[in-house]
């Protein structure tokens, strides 16, 4: 090993460590959407000038222990740890009625151990073979962001809506970055995936604000939550993965996570669910049935964020899949520290920064880091955490979290202005979120087709 | 009388909200501002700039803290026994719902180990058998006693679902 090579690996440790704990937490409050927080933390990552070794060991690690931690609110308590988590709540739910919740959690964490060993080196190998054609790519990105648009939206619960409210949410972008070129000579981006991120918040608080509104959010009580009973696992070892899941379960779980380390162009729930789908039919016995689909639905959860990272990271530059266009948005673009001009297709992020072996080298550190934090706290604490969670941590305290942090993050990008972008695009995207079925993944769609597509469709 | 909300899917006091955000924001925005001309009339401005982020982000998290000491979660929890009703009629419950849970005997293994361990192996039996009698095992939407109207899950599965996948 070359001595130039020590530092990086120093910071991709520290940085793999402080993410794994911190996001060990964060994924036991259900709520703490991956968009909304792993996005802004990774942009302040970047923006207090953490070499490139640190910020993609810190965003890997932020993944991949986040989504071991978000099968505890979803297993225990029946709620959704976080987006990605939502494929899972039938077979938890049952497997909870069933009296045996700790069993469909150490499924689904084992599951996506297994899927992060698997994904890595796949997706690197899959980036790869893509890289000679990088530039063919990004020169048919537009006509793939509206096409993968579409498809995705048609895909949401919006089915045709989705769709048709593309052309109104676009246009809105376009209008606003027009509108800040004109003011400030500037673009903002930050402002505009913020507002996104946080738009069912944003437009829930505005309802909350209306009279009318409020009569429709009232509740007549505290909301009851019913905690699983808390079963330790039997054994006193150090937990394994290979041993928590049988034969089937460790197949199907490779299996999936080999393919959608592939399709990375697809939305992460779309993928989960047909994962699932896919087992599920396969598997005879009922209750073999329940436990592997676990397995697999959380395994996909974690295999596609690490391939649609990795893969457009590494061979192309550009933010060509759902995952880039969200959550790892700032790795590709975080002006002024990381640049990319989407007319010209000229990147300065952390394609350009790293080599693809440096990319194997800072993942394979964030995995291992995560994974030996994450997955022995979680097998060993998971009731006691659920527990202090639900009890000590109050939604107004996160609420309050994320208003200020968005009130921060706007005046930092560009003050007033970026925060009445946050706030029109969050409501208008929370009531389309909300009201039509347009969930976040489409609008960040909807983002990239205006900043991409729509140049290029005035340019023909 | 508390004014109880839903708000981005869990249960909140308006008057606390209201409060919580005033005192987040009102700790945040100004150490984030301050920070910011401190920072910059001491040299680097663009890497002050993030430094001043930083600061803006801690004041966050203090005044979610703070937030969180003064309000407490709305939220009423209990931890259950597994269920009150017989093991059969919940094992009915959700073979309505999913399907037959089939024979362990026909498991592999590792899986039958796992099922005996969890002190499932006999009431997985039982209820399969009892099944067979009643019909053949093909049967999933097979009515067991009891087996009518709640969901296998009890309140909280009209959990939040949020809708927003990416």
């Amino acid at each position: 090993m070359s001595a130039d090579l020590i530092e990086p690996i120093l910071w991709a440790v520290g940085m793999a460590l402080l993410a794994a704990v911190l996001f060990t937490g964060i994924g036991l409050i259900s709520g703490t959407d991956e968009t909304a927080i792993v996005a802004p933390l990774a942009l302040l990552v970047i923006l207090i000038g953490v070499p490139p070794a640190g910020v993609i060991a810190f965003f890997l690690a932020a993944i991949i222990s986040k989504h071991i931690s978000h099968a505890v609110p979803t297993t225990l308590l029946g709620i959704p740890g976080d987006t990605t988590a939502v494929p899972m709540l039938r077979e938890a739910q049952l497997l909870r009625a069933l009296g045996v919740p700790h069993i469909a959690l150490q499924k689904a964490i084992s599951g996506g151990v297994i899927s992060v060993i698997i994904a890595i080196p796949l997706s690197i190998l899959f980036a790869l073979v893509l890289t000679p054609f990088a530039e063919a790519i990004g020169a048919a990105a537009p006509w793939i962001f509206i096409a993968a648009a579409v498809l995705v939206a048609y895909t949401s619960k919006g089915k045709l809506a989705a769709v048709a409210a593309l052309i109104p949410f676009v246009l809105l972008i376009v209008g606003l970055q027009a509108f800040i070129m004109e003011q400030k000579e500037a673009t903002f981006t930050t402002s505009f995936f913020l507002g996104i991120a946080t738009g069912p918040l944003i437009f829930d608080l505005f309802a909350a604000l209306s009279p009318t509104g409020r009569k429709t959010m009232t509740q007549d009580g505290k909301r009851e939550f019913t905690l699983a009973p808390d079963v330790r696992p039997a054994s006193r070892r150090l937990p394994n993965p290979l041993r928590t899941l049988d034969r089937t379960q460790i197949a199907y779980t490779s299996g999936s996570a080999a393919i959608t380390s592939a399709t990375f162009v697809f939305s992460p729930v779309a993928m989960a669910v047909l994962m699932g789908e896919i087992t599920g039919s396969r598997i005879k016995n009922g209750y073999h049935r329940l436990t592997t689909v676990m397995t697999v639905r959380n395994g996909t959860t974690e295999s596609t964020y690490l391939a649609e990272t990795l893969i457009p990271l590494i061979a192309i530059g550009l933010p060509l899949s759902p995952m880039a266009a969200g959550p790892a948005a700032p790795l590709f673009n975080a002006p002024p520290v990381y640049t990319l001009d989407t007319k010209s297709g000229e990147t300065n992020n952390l394609h350009d920064l790293l080599t693809t072996g440096q990319f194997a080298l800072f993942a394979v550190i964030a995995a291992v880091i995560a994974i030996a934090i994450a997955y022995p706290f979680v097998m060993r604490n998971a009731h006691r955490a659920a527990t202090w969670v639900m009890t000590s941590v109050s939604h107004e305290a996160i609420i309050a979290g994320f208003a200020a942090l968005i009130c921060v993050i706007c005046l930092y990008e560009g003050g007033l202005l970026a925060l009445g972008v946050t706030i029109t695009v969050g409501l208008v995207g929370g009531l389309f979120n909300r009201m039509i079925g347009m969930h976040a993944g489409v609008q960040f769609m909807g983002y990239y087709v205006a900043v991409l597509t729509v140049p290029a469709i005035l340019a023909l | 009388m508390p004014q109880l909300i839903e708000v981005w899917n869990d249960t909140v006091d308006s008057r606390h909200l209201v409060g919580g955000i005033a005192i987040g924001v009102g700790i945040a925005v100004p150490a984030y501002l301050i920070a910011d001309r401190a920072f910059a009339s001491s040299g680097d401005e663009a890497l002050g700039h993030s430094y001043a982020l930083l600061v803006g982000i801690v004041g966050c998290i203090l005044g979610a803290v703070i937030v969180g000491f003064m309000f407490k979660p709305k939220r009423v929890i209990t931890t259950t026994a597994v269920e009150n009703r017989s093991r059969q009629d919940v094992i009915d419950e959700i073979v309505e719902e999913y399907g037959d849970l089939g024979d362990p005997r026909e498991l592999g293994p590792a899986a039958q180990q796992e099922v005996r361990e969890l002190g499932l192996f006999d009431a997985l039996l039982e209820n399969h058998e009892a099944r067979a009698h009643r019909g053949g095992p093909t049967e999933s939407h097979d009515r067991g006693p009891g087996a009518k109207g709640s969901t296998p899950t009890d309140g909280s599965a009209s959990a939040p679902s949020k809708g927003d996948d990416q």
